[in-house]
């Protein structure tokens, strides 16, 4: 059973008022009703999703972590949450001692071709949108799902001192509320350059642009939030996010 | 329920017929607001122009009209033609750069019929379903 989050269950934590629960089916319905600067936090998912209602196998031991943040000033601007919400998720890995990962576009957290994270945002009301976030940390997904062997990673085989949970939710919501601020004061082209060094190196991939492919390299994201990719010397071809219904990566330069 | 009236207006009396609907119940204007509404500011100006990244769509949309809030594909249709939702019931989900977004009823109603599929590419204001009474 799936308790709805309550002014009981919850603590302040880094100006965020948390609310910890053993089991959630996904931590992003259970914030959809809560107000901005409110989290949940859930020992276990049931029912934990990836994008295109994907499952996303969340066991004890991972951090499955769901932030109300307001949206911004319009619902263009809304757009860029989700690349937003990855570069606060990588600050918080650095400050936990993470220095080796990368972004695959839009949002997920690599350890070189094994997923460490990953975030879906939701926005149930116009306003304020539910960052859900999954970082893999003491639990092991391919033990659920032998599919998933190599597939993986997680920080308790990436650090000498894993973080315990309370210390990573810490870190994630601070980086969290702290980049929103930018990104409200400054717009997403205020958090470009830091967003585009997140992506490793120069990458072959392949777009699935609801029919059409396009292979190139990716080049990173502009400050409207598409996605660029080279062809050949001159400039990007820029895609809107909702053109690309896949990004494939080839293999690497 | 039809009802007989005779009606005066300036001395002169009017037969008139009049149906009075069963689900006459609910007023179409309500008085006064009711009382959990926020209280807002006397009317202000309207803005002198819609900022341009409103969606004009929204602006023209009918009351029963349902349109996407922003361009990107639907991942989730909740409800089917007939279904009676409330205002700001979920209808249905669109996702870009995963990210979902909630498309609301703008207000009561039946499902009339859903205008998109699941795994439709759509754009920004393009009616997805239609509401009626």
């Amino acid at each position: 059973m799936t308790s709805a989050p309550t002014a009981a269950d919850s603590v302040l934590c880094d100006g965020w008022q948390l609310h910890e629960l053993p089991l959630a089916s996904s931590t992003n319905l259970a914030a959809a009703e809560l107000s901005p600067w409110e989290a949940v936090r859930a020992d276990r998912q049931t029912a934990g999703r990836g994008r295109f209602q994907r499952g996303w196998i969340s066991d004890e031991g991972g951090l499955w972590l769901s932030a109300v943040v307001p949206t911004g000033p319009n619902a263009a601007a809304a757009r860029a949450l989700p690349l937003v919400a990855g570069l606060a998720v990588c600050d918080a890995l650095r400050s936990v001692g993470l220095t080796q990962f990368r972004l695959r576009w839009p949002n997920d957290v690599l350890v070189g071709d094994r997923k460490l994270a990953g975030l879906l945002v939701d926005q149930f009301v116009p306003g304020r949108a539910v960052a859900g976030i999954g970082i893999n940390v003491f639990n092991q997904p391919e033990t659920r799902d032998p599919a998933l062997k190599n597939q993986t990673a997680r920080l308790a085989d990436l650090l000498d001192a894993p973080p315990e949970l309370p210390r990573l939710t810490r870190a994630v919501l601070s980086s969290l509320r702290l980049v929103i601020g930018q990104f409200h004061a400054g717009g997403f082209a205020s958090l470009l350059p830091r967003v585009n060094l997140l992506w490793g190196g120069p990458r072959r991939v392949e777009l699935d642009l609801d029919g059409p492919f396009r292979r190139g390299t990716f080049a990173g994201v502009n400050s409207e939030g598409q996605l660029l990719l080279l062809h050949g010397p001159g400039q990007p071809d820029a895609y809107h996010a909702h053109q690309v219904r896949h990004l494939k990566e080839i293999d690497s330069l | 329920m039809i009802k007989n009236l005779r009606v005066t207006v300036d001395g002169k009396a009017y037969d008139v017929t009049v149906e009075i609907p069963d689900d006459f119940d609910t007023p179409v204007q309500p008085a006064a607001p009711p009382l959990s509404a926020p209280s807002l500011p006397p009317s202000p100006a309207p803005p002198p122009a819609a900022p341009s990244s409103a969606p004009a769509a929204h602006a023209a949309a009918g009351p029963g009209e349902v349109r996407s809030p922003m361009a990107g594909r639907i991942v989730a249709i909740l409800v089917e033609p007939g279904r009676e939702v409330k205002l700001g019931e979920q209808l249905l989900t669109v996702e870009a750069m995963k990210m979902n977004t909630a498309v609301c009823a703008p207000k009561a109603g039946k499902v009339a019929e859903i205008l998109t599929t699941v795994g439709a590419a759509v754009d920004e204001g393009q009616l997805l379903a239609r509401l009626e009474e």
